[in-house]
């Protein structure tokens, strides 16, 4: 019979043998026929089998709620916290300084009030020194 | 087999399905070896591969339109999930580090040397996936060019560039096997 020329590709004599050396050593053992009936019923099982859905698996189930209530504590703990903190910001913008901030920014004439002296009396030494040289000269 | 069908096929044609379990039973045994090959001599894995290829296929067969043969089909499906395991196993093996040891071969063959299938297996691993796959297919399995081009959904030219850069690989990584007349080996090499 005459093979059409892409039926088997051309080989020298040494990959010929070099094959055949592959094919004999990188081979599977053979299927016992205790194997076989086994693996018969294994398919038989699995096909007879209806498609199982992720999502209707116990495991998957379970891990969707645990996921929900973790989801669920940690939104919790963040909504207790969050007013804390908004709270905190609507003090700061009412703390006094803000105020006296604010009056500053204002009105300009509110810097007469200013004693120079007496905040220098708080600052520390090298600070105030610095401060001396600038705002008294 | 005969069961089988009532739960999920029944809209696939009764001949098919007779098809179906003819090519389970007639191509059991090559699809088992093809997947062992593929998957670097592992049985347990070759098993795995087969068995989910055949289900795949079983559930696949309504789609099934007849445009190849069969076993043609049948085999792309096996290809594909031998590919699937070889990715999954790299990424195992890349977080495992090789901390994790190979389990032993459940299914030992005394007669070859199972230093010499490991050679050939990281051989094969060398090899693109393309080449692996026509090599495995046409130079151990006996496909013709033609057939392997199908299986592949690829032009034979392709196959035929495919098949000469691996062997020459192949060849090239197993220099000894190529030259020497082989005498089995006791322990492992590279």
């Amino acid at each position: 019979m005459n093979e059409r020329p892409e039926e088997h590709p051309s080989l020298s004599a040494e990959d010929e043998e070099f094959l055949g050396r592959l094919v004999e050593h990188y081979a599977p053992p053979p299927l016992s026929p205790a194997r076989r009936v086994a693996l018969d019923a294994e398919l038989r099982g699995r096909i007879a089998t209806p498609r199982e859905f992720v999502f209707a698996r116990p495991a998957f189930a379970s891990a969707l709620v645990g996921l929900a209530i973790g989801l669920a504590l940690a939104f919790g703990a963040f909504e207790s916290t969050a007013p804390e903190s908004a709270r905190s910001r609507v003090a700061a913008v009412n703390q006094p300084s803000a105020a006296a901030w604010e009056r500053d920014l204002f009105d300009p004439e509110s810097f007469d009030d200013v004693d120079a002296d007496g905040d220098l009396e708080g600052l520390p030494d090298d600070y105030a020194a610095i401060a001396g040289i600038f705002l008294d000269g | 087999m005969e069961s089988v069908a009532v739960l999920e096929s029944s809209r696939v044609d009764p001949d098919l399905e007779r098809r179906f379990e003819a090519l389970v039973h007639s191509h059991r045994e090559r699809a088992l070896r093809l997947a062992w090959r593929l998957v670097g001599g592992d049985a347990a894995a070759a098993e795995d591969v087969t068995q989910d290829a055949f289900v795949k296929a079983f559930r696949g067969l309504p789609r099934f339109r007849g445009e190849a043969k069969l076993e043609t089909w049948f085999y792309r499906i096996l290809l594909r999930q031998a590919y699937s395991y070889r990715r999954w196993r790299g990424i195992r093996d890349f977080w495992d580090s090789g901390s994790l040891a190979e389990p032993p071969d459940p299914f030992p063959d005394p007669t070859r040397d199972p230093g010499l299938q490991r050679r050939i297996a990281a051989a094969l691993g060398k090899l693109t996936r393309s080449q692996r796959d026509v090599f495995v297919l046409v130079h151990l399995e006996g496909l013709r060019v033609r057939e392997c081009a199908e299986v592949l959904e690829k032009p034979i030219g392709t196959v035929k560039s495919h098949l000469h850069r691996a062997l020459a690989r192949m060849r090239s990584e197993l220099a000894d096997l190529a030259n020497v007349d082989h005498a089995p080996e006791n322990g492992e090499k590279g």
